[in-house]
């Protein structure tokens, strides 16, 4: 789902006021942070962002390499 | 404005910031608050198997509160803009071997002076603290949630 598409409720007179999250989604995202995997989570995405990093780096510099590799005719 | 880390940005979406906000509105910077998001998305991927627990508990989000959460009132949650400090998140990070993501957070709170909050001391960035001495941040401030 693109930005564009999000399904945001219209702002009232100018504010946000019709965004605010509803009492249940409040006390999810409390559970959330009190379940002590929050930051657990945020590291995890760190992690897999670097292996997703260094996959790429990797690629990159092995085509490069390819790249320089004298002709063989 | 407070800048804060994403447990405390979370912490003010649910209305349970624990601080009072007289010092201005809760903020984060961009790349604090896509990893917050790319956690959300993380436990919601049926591939990712291992986190069941959390997968339950988010999967009870509603759509709207999900899209609520990528574009956040501005009133509980603000976003700051980043083009305004982005050399300086830059420098910061070659400087001081940030992670991008602490000099983008170091680089805002020296653009609007306003210290940076975090929920626990092991949220912290290394290195970061070392901003208080030779780039005058305005203040790292540990406070913990109720």
């Amino acid at each position: 789902m693109t930005d564009a598409a999000l399904p945001l409720e219209p702002a009232e007179a100018g504010s946000f006021a019709g965004a605010r999250l509803t009492e249940n989604d409040r006390k999810v995202i409390w559970e959330w942070l009190k379940s002590g995997e929050f930051e657990k989570a945020l590291l995890q995405v760190e992690i897999e962002d670097l292996e997703i990093q260094r996959r790429d780096l990797e690629c990159k510099l092995r085509a490069r390499d390819e790249a320089r590799l004298p002709s063989t005719e | 404005m407070i800048i804060c880390d994403e447990y405390l940005a979370l912490a003010a979406l649910s209305e349970n910031f624990p601080i009072s906000t007289a010092a201005g509105p809760v903020a984060i910077t961009p790349a604090a608050w896509s990893r917050a998001l790319r956690s959300r998305h993380r436990v919601e991927d049926p591939r990712q198997v291992a986190i069941g627990r959390l997968s339950k508990l988010i999967n009870r989000l509603s759509p709207d509160g999900c899209a609520k959460l990528a574009m956040p009132d501005p009133s509980l949650l603000e976003i700051v803009d980043p083009l305004p400090f982005l050399d300086t998140a830059a420098r910061l990070a070659v400087s001081y071997r940030l992670s991008y993501m602490a000099a983008e957070m170091a680089a805002a709170a020296l653009f609007h002076r306003a210290p940076l909050h975090f929920a626990s001391e092991l949220n912290v960035p290394p290195g970061i603290r070392d901003l208080l001495q030779y780039e005058n941040l305005p203040g790292i401030h540990i406070i913990a949630p109720a």
